[in-house]
């Protein structure tokens, strides 16, 4: 299924509700799973990803296509993670070392994350990151994006997304190294 | 050292079973309970409500911080470049904060990196942000 048949239903009044439910089955998994890398917690990453596509139905009319569904739906998914990540931290009161610690013990725990103990670790590191580098680093490093998309979906130049991905990457192997 | 490249790309989270089947299904429900009838919950109404409301903001905005916004802009062009890096070096603000608000082209980029890269990953965030700010014309 291509984007502009999903776009062309959309466009349709009388074909729009079926054109979004292609456009959430479409989707659904890359939302989610960068909501869920992102918050590592399934129920969260779950209330994340069916709020990013209310948004995306309740703004489908302001989409003016400048940008390709994929960029719109993405950068409403990471305002949302980012959004969700900074009222957590306010809400627990906890300072975000604390927050990570719990995240740490899901990556050991919970039955629904797999992977053997250097990818687990990885997911540790990665939890060490500010989580606006975290996103540009999961965006780059598994969503394989490229430099100028992720500028699209974050609105960060690619000087400064190059410069923040070098600096996860160094932070990263460190963090390897010393655990 | 261990690399990032060494270590097998693996999608690590899984999902309950039938997830993502019954997922739209969820979402569909959710938007139809959100069609609200009563006339405060119509979309219209909170347009423009939040369009008198960011009006009023606007104005109050302009006249209220412009004056403030002028004495800050001249106070911070008196304060020199060292003051300013020894703040930043003792103030809570990350590296990343100031990558990531400061728009920078490729080129400066690549010039920064080739100038100041190093391998000790201790003195690598310090020689980036001196040099950043020395570049960048914005600092905050």
């Amino acid at each position: 299924m291509e984007e502009k048949d999903i776009l062309d239903k959309l466009l349709n009044p009388e074909t729009r509700d079926y054109g979004f439910n292609l456009l959430v089955t479409h989707f659904q998994e890359r939302v989610y799973l960068l909501a869920r890398k992102m918050v590592i917690d399934h129920d969260d990453a779950n209330d994340i990803t069916q709020d990013v596509f209310i948004k995306v139905y309740q703004n489908l009319e302001k989409f003016r296509g400048d940008s390709s569904l994929f960029t719109w739906i993405y950068r409403i998914t990471s305002n949302e993670c980012i959004s969700f990540l900074r009222k957590k931290k306010i809400r627990n009161f906890l300072p975000w070392s604390q927050s990570s610690d719990n995240w740490k013990s899901q990556i050991d725990n919970s039955p629904l994350i797999s992977g053997d103990e250097i990818q687990k670790k990885l997911q540790k590191a990665i939890l060490t990151l500010p989580e606006k580098q975290r996103l540009v680093f999961n965006l780059k490093y598994f969503d394989e994006l490229k430099y100028e998309e992720i500028a699209e979906i974050t609105g960060t130049s690619v000087g400064g997304l190059k410069a923040s991905y070098h600096l996860a990457v160094k932070k990263i192997e460190q963090f390897l190294n010393d655990h | 050292m261990k690399k990032l490249e060494q270590i097998p790309k693996k999608e690590v989270f899984q999902v309950p079973e039938g997830y993502f089947e019954e997922l739209p299904a969820q979402i569909r429900k959710k938007i139809d309970a959100d069609k609200s009838p009563i006339w405060y919950g119509r979309p219209q109404f909170r347009i423009a409500l939040a369009s008198i409301t960011i009006i009023l903001a606007i104005i109050f905005s302009v006249v209220h911080f412009s004056a403030t916004e002028l004495l800050i802009q001249e106070e911070l062009s008196e304060i020199s470049d060292e003051r300013l890096i020894n703040y930043l070096e003792s103030a809570d603000i990350s590296l990343v904060d100031i990558i990531e608000e400061i728009s920078i082209d490729e080129d400066t980029y690549l010039e920064i990196m080739k100038e100041n890269f190093t391998f000790d990953s201790d003195k690598i965030e310090e020689e980036i942000l001196l040099n950043l700010l020395k570049y960048s014309d914005e600092l905050l």
